[in-house]
C-alpha cells in the first residue's frame, strides 16, 4: 500500500490542499508578497513558543487579512503577513508577546471560522531574521530557491534534462506496468519497485539478480543507452511519491552503480534540488522528462526533492514572475542505472565510498543497531539474574559442604588432615559476575601456554637466537598470521576501511596528552582514522596490509583529493618496525596485538613498540577482551586451538577456513586440567565460558568472521576465491601463505572471511607489558570490549 | 613520503648494524606546500638527525640546507623556512630506499615505502 502522505497541515509551504483534478495542475502566478511570506518565517528550530504564529486553513486571497485580523485582535496588536493569493490558505501573524500568541493559539486552533472548509491549524513560527540573529549574531534572511526550467540554467557539469522523452501513451503504459507489479516495497514515505537487482537501503548494496526489467521499460532503457555518455542499463528502480513527499539529499552510492544515471518523471512534476557544499540549484522535472546525471552531477552533487506540496519555478517567459507549481497527487520516477560490479575509481575520491568518503551508517542501519543493542541489554539483564541465582545456589552448596565437613571432622580423629576433595581446583566454582573475570579458566590457560614458555623468554632477549624447534614454531605462527590476518585485510581493505571512522574517545584522550610537536607512530594504522586528530602532531603511520596503507595514504593528499594531513604511511610489519630506536614520543597500537598468534610473538611486538619510544614516551595498546558486552557474539565465533604442534594447528586452521560454518572445536582438547565439575549445570554467560575453557577455548583463540557484502567491489574476487574452497586452503599450506579461502553466505549476501583473534583476559595484557624490561604500566583499563594499556618507556 | 619520515627510517634486516640512514634513489619527487608552523619545527628539531636530512634533501634536489646547525638557528626565520620545506614539503613519490650496509632496496610507490622484510631477513 502507499505510504501515508507526510506534510499535510504541517507542511509549511503555501499552496497545496484541495487540487486533485488532472495529473498536472496548471501553475499559478506568484506575487512577490508570497515569495517574501515564504522566506520570512520558518518552523521554530527550538520548538519553544514565540510571538509569531502560522495560521493554516484560513481564508484565501483578499479576504485573508481581514479574517485573521478579526480573529486575532482580542489578543493584542496584530501584524498579519498575508500572501493575498488565491492559492494559499496560510498566513503568518505576529502578536505583541509570546503569552498573547500562546493564548490565541489555545483559543483558536482547531476552531472553524464562519465559511471555512476546515478547522484552523495554528502553530508557533519563527522569523528567520530573529532566528538568524540569535544563532549567528547576524540576520541572514534566506531567499527562496526558485527552480529553473532548463538544465542549462543550472551550471553543473554532467546534468541534462530532456523534455517529452516518452509519449503520453508510453507514460500510461509504464504506469500501468508498475501498478500491476506485486513486489512493491514500502519505505517510510514512499514505495519502491526494483528490477534487475534489489537495492538494500540499509546497507546501500545490491542483492542477487531478480525481477527482470519488463519489456515496456526495457524499450525505454534501450533508448537511454543510445544517448551520449549513457551506459548499458541492468537495474531499474521505480519510486512512487504521494503529494508533498520528496526524497532526502543523497548521492547515488558510487560503489553500487556506474556513471550516468537516468531518471524518468511520470505522472506529475517535482523540483529537484542539487547541492554541493553551500551551492544549490533547483530544476523543475516535468512529467515525461528524462533527467540524466553524469560526471560531476552524478558523483559530487547531492540531489533531493523537498518535502512540500508545491514548488516555486521561474516564469515561462524571460522576466515573468515566478510561478507556484503544485505537485500532482502522484509522481512516479523510473531510475535507470547500471550495476557497477567493481570498485568505483571516479575522479572524485572525496565523495566516493570506494575511495575516501566513508559512508555513515544509514538511518535504517542505526535503528537496527539500536534495536539489537536493546535486545542485548535485555539478554544481559536476564543473564545477570540467572548468574545471581546460580551464585546463591553455589553459596548454598558451599554452606552445606562446610556443614558436612564439620560433621565429618567431628566424627574423624582430631589429627586428620583437612580433606582436599572439596577445595581448590576440582570443586565447583562460583559463576563469575559480569563482565566475566575469566578467573575460572586461569589454570587451564596456564596449561595451554606452557609449551611456548621458552619462546616468551626468547622474545624478552631478542638477540638470543631461537632454537631450531622454537624457530620453526615461530615461522609457522608467522605464516598463520599471514594467512589468517594479513592476507584477509588486504582482501577486504576498502570495505574494512569504510567501516572505520569513529575516533574512539580514549584514543583521543591519549593523543591529547602528547606534547606539542610530538612524533607519533601509529602501528597498524588501518585507514588512518587517527591521523590529524592533533594538528600539531606528526604521525608515522604503518600497516602490515598494503591495501589499508593505500587507503590511509589517500588522506594525506592535499585537498580536494585528500585532507592534506600531517602524516606519512609505510607498509611495515609491527613485528619488525623500520624506525630507529627512541625516535618517537608516542605510539598507538590499536587492535593489532590480538592478531598475533602466541604470547612470545605478542611480547616481541610490544618490545618493538618500546624500542622506538624515547625514554618517557608512551604507547597506548588496545586489544579485544574475552569479556565482550555481547557474549552471544563471542559464542558465535569459532574457537581455534593453537596447540604446541603447530602443523596440526595449521591443518585445523586450513580446515576451519574451508568449512567455517560450524562452531565445532577444531583440534584435540588441550586443556585437560581445571575443567569445572559438571554438577552446577549453569547456563549463564560466565558459566558457559568457563565450560568452554575447560575444553577448547582455554587459549582465547578464535576465528572472527568478516562479512564482505556481495555488492562491494572486492567481493567478486573474494567470491572466486571462495569457489576454490578447500583445495585452495590445502594448497596454502604447501607454499607461501595465500589468503585463507573465504566462504559464501548467500543468506547474508556476503563473502565470509575468518580472521584470527586472540581475546585477552583481564590482566593478560598488563602482565605481558610487565615482562618487558624498561616498560612501566602507566594506565590500564577496560573500555567497550577492549583491554587497554598505556605503557611508558622508563 | 616526506623526509621527516625518512629521517626516522632505518634498515631493520636482522643482523644489520649500519642500516641508517637509508639512501634515497629518487625517480619522482613532488613538492606540496603545507602550512608553515615554526613551533612544530622547533619541537621536532631535536628528533632530527641533521646529516641524514641534509643528505636525503640533496638526493631529492634540495641542496640549500646548511652543513651544521645549532639551537640558535631555530630563531632564524629563513633557516626555519628551509628546514620546513625540506622536512615537510618535498615528497618522494616513486623510487627506492637503499640499505647502506646490505644494498637491499625498499621500493617507494605512490609515496608509500614498502618496508616488509622477506622471511630470510627477519
Amino acid at each position: 500500500m502507499l505510504c501515508s502522505a507526510s506534510g499535510g497541515a504541517e507542511s509549511w509551504m503555501p499552496g497545496g490542499g484541495a487540487e486533485t483534478g488532472g495529473s498536472w495542475c496548471a501553475p499559478q502566478l506568484v506575487s512577490h508578497d508570497l515569495l517574501r511570506l515564504m522566506s520570512d518565517f520558518k518552523r521554530p528550530s527550538s520548538g519553544l513558543p514565540s510571538r509569531h504564529l502560522m495560521v493554516g486553513n484560513c481564508a484565501a486571497g483578499a479576504a485573508q487579512e481581514g479574517q485573521i485580523r478579526q480573529l486575532m485582535t482580542p489578543y493584542g496588536t496584530v501584524i498579519v503577513t498575508a500572501a493575498g493569493s488565491d492559492l494559499t490558505r496560510r498566513c503568518f501573524v505576529t502578536l505583541p508577546t509570546e503569552a498573547a500568541a500562546a493564548a490565541a493559539m489555545a483559543a483558536l486552533n482547531g476552531t472553524m471560522p464562519p465559511g471555512a472548509d476546515g478547522p484552523l491549524v495554528i502553530r508557533f513560527a519563527e522569523r528567520r531574521e530573529e532566528a538568524g540573529a540569535q544563532q549567528h549574531g547576524a540576520a541572514q534572511p534566506q531567499a527562496p530557491l526558485v527552480a529553473a526550467r532548463s538544465a542549462s540554467d543550472c551550471p553543473i557539469p554532467g546534468l541534462s534534462l530532456r523534455f517529452n522523452f516518452v509519449s503520453p501513451g508510453e507514460e500510461a503504459a509504464l504506469l500501468a506496468m508498475a501498478d500491476a507489479q506485486p513486489h512493491w516495497h514500502p519505505l517510510a514515505k514512499r514505495r519502491v519497485l526494483h528490477f534487475g537487482r534489489v537495492f538494500d537501503y540499509e546497507s546501500r548494496g545490491l542483492g542477487p539478480p531478480q525481477h527482470p526489467i519488463p519489456a515496456a521499460a526495457a524499450a525505454i532503457a534501450a533508448r537511454i543507452e543510445a544517448l551520449p555518455g549513457c551506459v548499458p542499463i541492468d537495474q531499474l528502480t521505480v519510486n512512487e511519491y504521494a503529494p508533498g513527499v520528496g526524497i532526502s539529499p543523497h548521492v547515488e552510492t558510487h560503489s553500487a552503480f556506474t556513471g550516468a544515471i537516468a531518471s524518468l518523471s511520470l505522472g506529475g512534476p517535482a523540483v529537484m534540488v542539487l547541492r554541493r557544499e553551500a551551492v544549490q540549484h533547483a530544476l523543475l522535472l516535468p512529467p515525461r522528462s528524462l533527467l540524466v546525471l553524469a560526471g560531476e552531477a552524478r558523483y559530487c552533487w547531492q540531489h533531493y526533492i523537498p518535502h512540500r506540496k508545491s514548488d516555486l519555478v521561474v516564469g515561462e517567459q524571460p522576466g515573468a514572475a515566478a510561478q507556484l507549481v503544485p505537485r500532482a497527487p502522484r509522481r512516479v520516477s523510473f531510475t535507470f542505472r547500471q550495476v557497477r560490479g567493481h570498485a568505483c575509481d571516479c575522479a572524485h575520491p572525496q565523495y566516493c565510498d570506494s575511495q575516501l568518503a566513508q559512508l555513515e551508517p544509514t538511518r535504517m542501519a542505526l535503528q537496527r543497531m539500536e534495536a539489537d543493542q536493546q535486545q542485548v541489554q535485555r539478554q544481559q539483564q536476564v543473564q545477570e539474574q540467572e548468574q545471581e541465582q546460580e551464585r546463591e545456589q553455589w553459596q548454598g552448596q558451599q554452606r552445606e559442604q562446610q556443614q558436612g565437613q564439620q560433621a565429618a571432622a567431628t566424627a574423624a580423629a582430631p589429627s586428620a588432615a583437612p580433606t582436599s576433595s572439596n577445595t581448590g581446583d576440582t570443586g565447583p566454582r562460583p559463576p563469575s559476575s559480569s563482565p566475566p573475570s575469566g578467573a575460572c579458566n586461569k589454570q587451564s590457560r596456564a596449561h595451554v601456554h606452557e609449551p611456548v614458555h621458552g619462546l616468551v623468554e626468547a622474545a624478552v632477549t631478542p638477540d638470543q637466537p631461537l632454537g631450531d624447534q622454537e624457530s620453526r614454531q615461530d615461522r609457522q605462527l608467522a605464516a598463520l598470521e599471514s594467512q589468517f590476518v594479513h592476507s584477509i585485510y588486504n582482501a577486504i581493505a576498502p570495505h574494512f576501511a569504510a567501516t572505520r571512522f569513529a575516533v574512539w574517545p580514549k584514543v583521543r584522550a591519549f593523543l591529547e596528552g602528547l606534547p606539542p610537536g610530538a612524533l607519533l607512530a601509529d602501528v597498524g594504522c588501518g585507514n588512518g582514522k587517527y591521523f590529524g586528530v592533533r594538528r600539531d602532531v606528526f604521525v608515522l603511520g604503518s600497516d602490515r596490509s598494503e591495501g589499508l596503507a593505500k587507503v590511509a595514504a589517500r588522506r594525506l593528499r592535499p585537498p580536494p583529493a585528500g585532507e592534506g594531513l600531517r602524516a606519512d604511511v609505510a607498509v611495515a610489519d609491527g613485528m619488525a618496525l623500520p624506525y630507529r630506536a627512541a625516535s618517537c614520543d608516542g605510539v598507538l597500537c590499536i587492535a593489532v596485538l590480538h592478531h598475533i598468534a602466541s604470547p612470545a610473538r605478542r611480547l616481541a611486538l610490544l618490545a618493538q613498540l618500546l624500542r622506538i619510544l624515547r625514554p618517557g614516551g608512551r604507547a597506548l595498546v588496545t586489544v579485544w577482551a574475552t569479556e565482550q558486552q555481547n557474549m552471544r557474539k563471542v559464542r558465535s565465533w569459532q574457537p581455534v586451538s593453537l596447540c604446541d604442534d603447530n602443523s596440526a594447528a595449521q591443518d585445523s586452521l586450513a580446515d576451519g577456513a574451508a568449512t567455517a560454518a560450524a562452531a565445532a572445536p577444531l583440534a584435540a582438547d588441550v586443556g585437560t586440567g581445571g575443567a569445572p565439575g559438571s554438577s552446577s549445570g549453569g547456563q549463564g554467560a560466565g558459566q558457559a565460558s568457563a565450560a568452554d575453557a575447560g575444553s577448547t577455548v582455554a587459549s582465547g583463540d578464535y576465528f572472527v568472521p568478516w562479512h564482505l557484502p556481495f555488492h562491494r567491489a572486492e567481493a567478486a574476487a573474494a567470491a572466486r576465491e571462495a569457489g576454490h574452497g578447500r583445495q585452495h586452503a590445502a594448497a596454502c599450506k604447501a607454499d607461501a601463505p595465500a589468503p585463507a579461502a573465504p566462504r559464501l553466505d548467500s543468506q547474508k549476501g556476503a563473502v565470509v572471511y575468518q580472521r584470527y583473534y586472540h581475546l585477552f583476559e583481564e590482566g593478560e595484557l598488563d602482565s605481558l607489558v610487565r615482562r618487558l624490561p624498561g616498560a612501566a604500566v602507566v594506565d590500564s583499563f577496560y573500555d567497550k570490549d577492549n583491554w587497554c594499556c598505556v605503557m611508558e618507556r622508563v | 613520503m616526506r623526509l621527516l619520515c625518512h629521517n626516522m627510517l632505518q634498515c631493520h634486516i636482522k643482523g644489520v648494524v649500519n642500516g641508517y640512514p637509508l639512501k634515497i634513489e629518487a625517480e619522482k619527487v613532488e613538492t606540496r606546500e603545507t602550512d608553515y608552523e615554526p613551533d612544530f619545527l622547533r619541537h621536532i628539531f631535536p628528533r632530527i638527525q641533521w646529516d641524514a636530512l641534509r643528505e636525503a634533501a640533496a638526493a631529492m634536489g634540495v641542496d640549500d640546507l646548511p652543513e651544521s646547525v645549532s639551537e640558535e638557528m631555530l630563531e632564524d626565520e629563513s633557516f626555519l623556512k628551509q628546514f620546513h620545506h625540506a622536512l615537510l614539503e618535498v615528497h618522494l613519490e616513486q623510487g627506492a630506499l637503499v640499505c647502506p650496509e646490505t644494498g637491499r632496496k625498499f621500493v617507494v610507490s605512490d609515496g608509500i615505502p614498502n618496508l616488509l622484510l622477506r622471511e630470510d631477513e627477519c
